[in-house]
């Protein structure tokens, strides 16, 4: 298990595409996190947003990233398997170790700390842009509170859940591009659709917590963007590990499916 | 020691690979051979379990592939096509693989030397010529020292000095008592490398054995010039040797040594001319097994 996982590990870090959408996305969510916490400052300043309506909404900014970006982590979790399967490499890779699960659950692991470097990135790049946008906007950052380490441990949490998830992603459809398809479908059209339409009905409206978006939400412990978008608000959100707990499904069935589909198929 | 054993693989109605058994021994190359399509690839597919045979099984001295613990360690592999990350330098592609291999990047470095890219460590492998990636992927196979090594068609793609390197190369590896299996789909291009030959068709296998017996297997035809053709044929006839051309100046005849031939025609006082023994080439005695649908064992 150790060489699959050292193997595993520096198959990662030797190409450049990790860092390339790394980069990206901290880039990006300066940008948003800076752009919606000066809107919420302007709203506070200007428009009579309650205090404590500004305080609630604060988390949210700060953890943005998991809740809004979650496909970069997805997208380089996936990348592990997907890469693998578009160069062929998973010939000389399954021919230094046949029992494939060994290679799979390598990647996992190996998902950890890509996600925990991914996380931290994207984290600190919201609370940086969120940081600046609130105190340029005339508000308090409320970044030295008390909970605020919780938040940042949970939003990278929260990366971490994400990339694994995308190793499941990639181990089921196995094609980047399809894997980036896919999730970008989800996330931008299905998923925030489905809340909408879940919380239209008062039995579906339970279900919408569940959704991944939602589920990372409660990880993070802010409002769930989308939820907040659609104007209902989730049906009482889930707890932190609960969400967490959901996440880690989504991924375990993804990765148990795409095993059973896909990775134990005949590699020519 | 490699054992294959009936080893089957089908692709709807195509048998790419039937009930076929051979063994490659210690101490000698073996020539895997057999036309394009013949289902050489599929075979040490299907032993090196990258795919699923429908029946038989392959053992590595005695052990399935999936079964060895580090199978880098005691079975190197190269096979077709050859595949590596472009993006990723060659000493990288190695110290991907370094961990299952248990060596280090000393033993990466090695092997590069071995295979003469020492200066190509740190180049992106996008950037290799088709003749580097060839060595690249047989420095892969032998990072871990492996006792047996299996190279799908290794001199495909060659210039001749190449294809030279790689003989002495796998010459010395087998001089240490390794166990070498080699593919090509032209018995010219690996006829001084291996020792020993498995010829397939159709997945079938049509000869196994040494190449030196593959060599005298063919029937040699002698073709003597003579001014009384008939009267040679009646003899021929008579020792029963097989007359397979008469023109009005020779006969061709198959069976006999060329030495035989001229004392029976002497002590039957027919006057020669001339005595040419003609041995078939060994590249036709490979496309006759090989196209024919006769098995010769
Ligand atoms: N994945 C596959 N699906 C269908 N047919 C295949 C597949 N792989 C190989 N074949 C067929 O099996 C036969 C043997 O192929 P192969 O083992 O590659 O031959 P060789 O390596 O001797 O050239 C060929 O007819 C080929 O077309
Ligand atoms: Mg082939």
């Amino acid at each position: 298990m150790i060489p699959a996982i050292v193997s595993e590990y520096r198959k990662f870090f030797s190409t450049r595409m990790w860092w390339i959408l790394t980069l990206c996305m901290a880039v990006f969510f300066v940008a948003v996190s800076f752009g919606m916490a000066w809107l919420f400052a302007y709203q506070a300043t200007h428009n009579g947003l309650s205090d404590s309506m500004l305080q609630a909404l604060q988390p949210t900014v700060y953890g943005l990233g998991p809740s809004m970006g979650y496909i970069i982590p997805v997208i380089i979790g996936a990348f592990a398997v997907t890469s693998e399967y578009r160069h062929n490499t998973i010939v000389p890779t399954f021919l230094a170790e046949p029992r494939r699960w060994v290679v799979m659950l390598a990647k996992v692991v190996a998902g950890v700390p890509m996600g925990v470097a991914v996380g931290i990135a994207g984290t600190l790049a919201c609370l940086v842009g969120g940081g600046l946008g609130f105190t340029t906007g005339g508000v308090d950052p409320m970044l030295w509170t008390s909970t605020m380490w919780t938040n940042f441990a949970l939003s990278i949490l929260a990366y971490v859940i994400w990339a694994l998830i995308g190793v499941g992603l990639g181990m089921l459809i196995t094609s980047q591009v399809g894997v980036i398809i896919t999730v970008l479908a989800f996330t931008q059209l299905i998923e925030p659709l489905a809340n909408i339409a879940l919380n239209q009905f008062a039995g579906a409206s339970v279900l919408a917590k569940f959704l991944p978006a939602a589920a990372s939400g409660s990880v993070t412990g802010g409002t769930d963007i989308y939820a907040m978008m659609s104007m209902t608000g989730t049906d009482g959100a889930l707890g932190v590990w609960q969400g967490a707990a959901v996440l880690a499904a989504y991924g375990i069935v993804f990765g148990v499916l795409g095993y059973v589909l896909r990775i134990r198929r005949d590699v020519s | 020691m490699v054992i294959i054993e009936n080893l089957t693989k089908r692709y709807g109605s195509l048998k790419a690979v039937d009930n076929l058994s051979f063994t490659a021994k210690p101490g000698t190359v073996t020539g895997f051979l057999g036309p394009n399509g013949a289902g050489k690839t599929t075979t040490l597919r299907m032993s090196t379990h990258l795919i699923r045979p429908d029946a038989g099984r392959a053992t590595f001295d005695g052990t399935p592939y999936d079964k060895l613990v580090h199978p880098a360690r005691h079975v190197g592999v190269a096979l077709e096509p050859v595949v590596f990350h472009p993006g990723r330098t060659a000493i990288n592609h190695l110290m991907a693989i370094a961990p299952y291999a248990g060596v280090g990047v000393e033993r990466c470095h090695e092997v590069l030397g071995l295979v003469g890219l020492d200066d190509a460590a740190k180049k992106r492998v996008g950037k290799f010529s088709l003749g580097m990636r060839g060595r690249l992927n047989l420095a892969a196979a032998m990072l871990g020292d492996p006792q047996t090594l299996i190279l799908d068609e290794p001199v495909n793609g060659l210039d001749p000095e190449g294809i030279r390197w790689i003989r002495e190369f796998l010459r010395d590896l087998a001089s240490q008592g390794r166990t070498i299996l080699i593919s090509s789909h032209l018995l010219s291009e690996v006829q001084q490398t291996v020792d020993d030959v498995v010829i397939i068709a159709h997945g079938r296998l049509v000869y196994q054995g040494s190449l030196g017996d593959l060599e005298s297997s063919a029937n040699s035809s002698i073709r003597v010039e003579t001014p009384d053709p008939q009267a040679l044929a009646a003899l021929a006839v008579r020792q029963s040797w097989t007359v397979s051309e008469v023109t009005q100046v020779s006969v061709v005849i198959e069976g006999p040594q060329a030495s035989d031939v001229g004392a029976a025609a002497f002590a039957a006082g027919i006057p020669l001319a001339g005595l040419t023994a003609q041995s078939t080439d060994l590249e036709s005695i490979f496309l006759s097994l090989t196209e024919g649908q006769g098995g010769m064992r």
